[in-house]
């Protein structure tokens, strides 16, 4: 060997060292200067609440706690999710009657390219989201409007063709678009544009910066927000295909926050770290009946599965406490009477009203669900075991989607029991799609193909009452006719969970169906140093 | 050769056409449809808002009508829009192609090299410990599912060691840098490289020892050749013939990619793309993404064979 050779071999070995150590040192992930408080990086689509890389909010439907990121809606619900709160609208009236709104727009609120917000763009985005080339169900909420005035700049009139006193809980979902960027582009054009995920303006508190295809988006503040400049210089959204692999992240520093399951939350419970936060689904999780099938036509034979089964023994062993029984599909104490049945564990009672319904169970009764999670398993499971203590035998059937299992309920001769999770909220009309009868509506699901006048009246009266004392005693009366009739057995709300790293300050979240919707102060969220 | 090229090339064409045809058949069978992927099942909505959205997606025309949109202006080069997503096809896939290229590139590279490598050694030591060794790992390497393997490893590497970031393509917010790509790349690929090193390997140990027992090498060994000269000049020259034929049948996964891997690790690549598709019964999608495997796959073997012919004189086309 040469001189020289003896020269290089150890400086080419020195190099690649180098390379090595450059590529193993762990990169910085929160980019932090002097000026301003710092990036925030979260997994804000994880969950079921996520809608990751869903950019157009009308056609959404989940997703939300993103979306308001960066666009912002007429109202909003409180961070408890109980009252409804203004939020680009600063006030408003009802007609007596709820046939008219009069919406009051703030003022001063300007769009992220500097524009002012107005009446304009609010009728405008009514109108869009109710075109039917739009396809939103968001839109469908606002079928009722027949008329939009705007008298001035500030202020919104809607004429509705019937009282719906369930408007102010449809501008919850309705995020406000801009009229002057998209007037141009036809409904039909703006559902296949790419606005929605390369430039879309809104009013939120952060505006859009970078859109990298499955990997995260990346907002940054706006310094016009009406409410002040966000305390964090920008929000990242990372995208995680494998829910599992957020809470890696979570752990290795290099998220902040993300939605987590019951197992993981448990284990992140110790962790100094972190911060476990809960609050329940709004989801009811139900056993419904299908009410075509004869054998669950005797309202003995319902209330017999239900005491047959111990809920409280699933809710303590199974989720380990981490869900509350319901009476009815509502969970909120303002719809839920004072008595009510529970329908305590009792299977002397299912067999004595199986035995006086004369219940046939030679057949084999099979539930479907589209719930493929373990614990959804070993719930059904266990619900089959004590159903077989009273005689009853239970066949499973779980579908590989969604899809599938509304192929599967659409169609009242492929199924006789499903097990499935029904959203829920503030606005108690949501439960009038499912319990409503079809000759009273019949644009509803009502899979169960439940009939029932005196629910058809109570809902149609709801949707006609605006007083919200009023109307929480209509809804009680809408859950003490579930309660006893039982075309579902309610069986629990779950709790979800989020994880946050603790130098995460003033931070809000609120489990929900399709996320959002309530006011979190996302402008003043911070990171310690 | 030339005009055999051509011939294979013509052929294709309506062999992507029935490709193509039995792909979209058997998608209207898989039961439920993108309007339910993409509304949560517990959301409220009425038949008559599904069926306006089925019908802006173009579902409710009939099978052929839609089958032959598709082939009119797939052969125009418009592979139309994701449903759920609203994006071009041809964008969704050439904004991740660049991704599983780099990903599984790596990884086949360091796959054939290490696994050409070890299994030399384990054909020229065979029965040794070495060799017994090597074979346990290349079993254990093929045995492991790599989904778990991507489990294991981000657990280990990324949250015990701290070695390398937990998933993702970059480092959210930065600018380009190469540093940082390589830092997120090196885990995934060198867990997905373990089953190529793994197969690579157990293919040219056997097509190692298969040409070491030939009587042309036993002749070299005679004329007092170099055990250096014998085994890389005359023996591992003939044993690459099996070892193309088997990295051949790599190339298609190129742009395949990995699926669980690219799930894991939230990659943004085609394999990720594609279950997505699936997930989201995104019909144009998938369309697009089998139509370009298919290419590929057709490539492959077209290439495949004419390297044969390239490498092994025997082998004629006219």
């Amino acid at each position: 060997m040469t001189r020289r050779n003896h020269l290089r071999s150890p400086l080419l070995f020195l190099g690649m060292l180098a390379l090595v150590a450059s590529i193993m040192a762990p990169s910085i992930t929160l980019a932090q200067d002097s000026s301003g408080g710092g990036v925030l990086v979260g997994g804000f689509d994880v969950g079921p609440g996520g809608a990751p890389e869903q950019f157009n909010p009308l056609q959404a439907g989940a997703g939300f706690t993103w979306f308001e990121k960066y666009f912002s809606k007429l109202m909003l619900y409180d961070k408890d999710f109980t009252a409804i709160q203004g939020e680009l609208a600063e006030s408003w009236e009802i007609s007596e009657d709820a046939t008219q709104y009069t919406i009051h727009v703030r003022e001063g609120v300007t769009w992220h390219d500097g524009e002012p917000f107005t009446s304009a763009d609010v009728k405008f985005t009514i109108e869009l989201a109710a075109h039917p080339d739009s396809a939103s169900y968001i839109g469908a909420k606002f079928a009722s409007v027949e008329s939009i005035e705007t008298p001035d700049d500030m202020t919104v009139v809607l004429n509705l063709s019937a009282p719906n006193a369930t408007l102010l809980d449809a501008f919850t979902f309705l995020v406000m678009l801009p009229k002057h960027a998209l007037e141009s582009m036809t409904p039909a054009e703006l559902v296949e544009s790419d606005w929605w995920r390369t430039n879309p303006i809104g009013t939120g508190p952060f505006k859009w910066k970078a859109y990298e295809p499955g990997q995260y988006v990346e907002l940054e503040a706006y310094d016009g927000y009406w409410r002040g400049r966000p305390a964090l210089d920008g929000l990242i959204n990372r995208y995680f295909p494998e829910a599992g692999s957020s809470v890696i992240a979570l752990r290795a520093g290099d998220i902040s926050f993300t939605y987590l399951s019951a197992d993981e939350a448990l284990d992140l419970q110790g962790d100094e770290a972190f911060n476990v936060l809960q609050g329940p689904s709004l989801v009811v999780n139900a056993l419904g009946f299908d009410l075509t099938d004869e054998r669950f036509q005797d309202v003995r034979v319902r209330q017999a599965f239900a005491y047959a089964l111990d809920r409280q023994i699933m809710i303590d062993q199974l989720f380990q406490g981490s869900a509350t029984a319901v009476p009815c599909a509502y969970l909120l104490p303002q719809y839920i009477p004072a008595e009510v049945n529970m329908y305590e564990y009792d299977v002397a009672q299912a067999q004595a009203l199986l035995a006086e319904a004369g219940f046939d169970a030679s057949k084999p009764i099979e539930i479907v669900t589209y719930y493929s999670d373990q614990l959804s398993q070993d719930v059904l499971v266990t619900v089959q075991q004590f159903l077989a203590d009273v005689g009853v035998t239970i066949t499973l059937r779980t579908t590989d989607t969604p899809g599938t299992y509304n192929e599967v309920v659409a169609d009242p001769a492929q199924w006789d029991m499903a097990y499935f999770g029904a959203a829920n909220g503030p606005e108690p009309d949501v439960m009038s799609t499912h319990f409503e009868s079809k000759e009273a509506n019949p644009s509803v699901i009502n899979r169960s193909g439940i009939a029932n006048p005196e629910l058809d009246a109570l809902f149609k009266q709801g949707r006609e009452t605006v007083d919200p004392a009023a109307r929480a005693e209509i809804y009680q009366q809408v859950c003490s006719i579930m309660n006893t009739e039982l075309y579902w057995i309610p069986m629990w709300v779950t709790t979800r969970f989020g994880g946050v790293s603790v130098n995460v300050e003033n931070f809000i979240w609120t489990p929900a169906p399709g996320g959002g919707r309530y006011y979190d102060a996302a402008e003043t969220w911070s990171l310690a140093a | 050769m030339g005009r055999y090229i051509l011939r294979r090339l013509i052929i294709s064409i309506p062999l992507l056409i029935a490709i193509s045809f039995v792909v979209f058949t058997l998608l209207q069978f898989t039961p439920g449809d993108p309007v339910d992927a993409y509304l949560p099942p517990d959301i409220p909505i009425s038949p008559e808002q599904r069926e306006e959205i089925r019908h802006q997606m173009g579902l409710d025309r009939p099978f052929f009508v839609r089958y032959g949109y598709w082939l009119k202006e797939t052969a125009q080069g418009n592979l139309g829009f994701r449903l759920v997503a609203k994006e071009p096809v041809v964008d969704a896939i050439s904004s991740r192609v660049g991704a599983t290229v780099l990903l599984m590139g790596t990884a086949m590279t360091i796959g054939i090299i290490a696994g050409v490598f070890f299994g030399l050694i384990a054909a020229v030591r065979q029965y040794s410990i070495l060799d017994g060794v090597l074979t346990i790992l290349a079993f254990l390497g093929l045995s492991l599912p790599v989904y778990l393997a991507g489990l294991l490893g981000l657990y280990f590497f990324s949250l015990k060691y701290d070695w390398f970031p937990s998933g993702g393509y970059s480092t959210p917010g930065q600018p380009f840098s190469l540093t940082d790509r390589l830092h997120h790349l090196i885990l995934p690929a060198s867990i997905i490289a373990v089953n190529y090193i793994a197969s690579t390997m157990r293919y040219t140990r056997s097509a190692m020892l298969d040409v070491l027992g030939q009587d042309y090498v036993r002749t070299a060994r005679a004329k007092g050749l170099g055990e250096v000269v014998v085994v890389g000049g005359h023996a591992f020259r003939n044993a690459l013939i099996p070892v193309v034929t088997i990295v051949g049948t790599y190339l298609p996964n190129l742009l395949g990619g990995a699926v669980f891997i690219e799930s894991i690790f939230g990659w943004p690549g085609l394999g990720r793309l594609f279950l997505e598709g699936v997930g989201q019964r995104d019909y144009p999608l998938i369309m697009g993404l089998t139509l370009i495997l298919a290419v590929l796959i057709l490539v492959a073997n077209l290439v495949t064979d004419v390297v044969y012919a390239l490498v092994d004189p025997r082998i004629r086309y006219d």
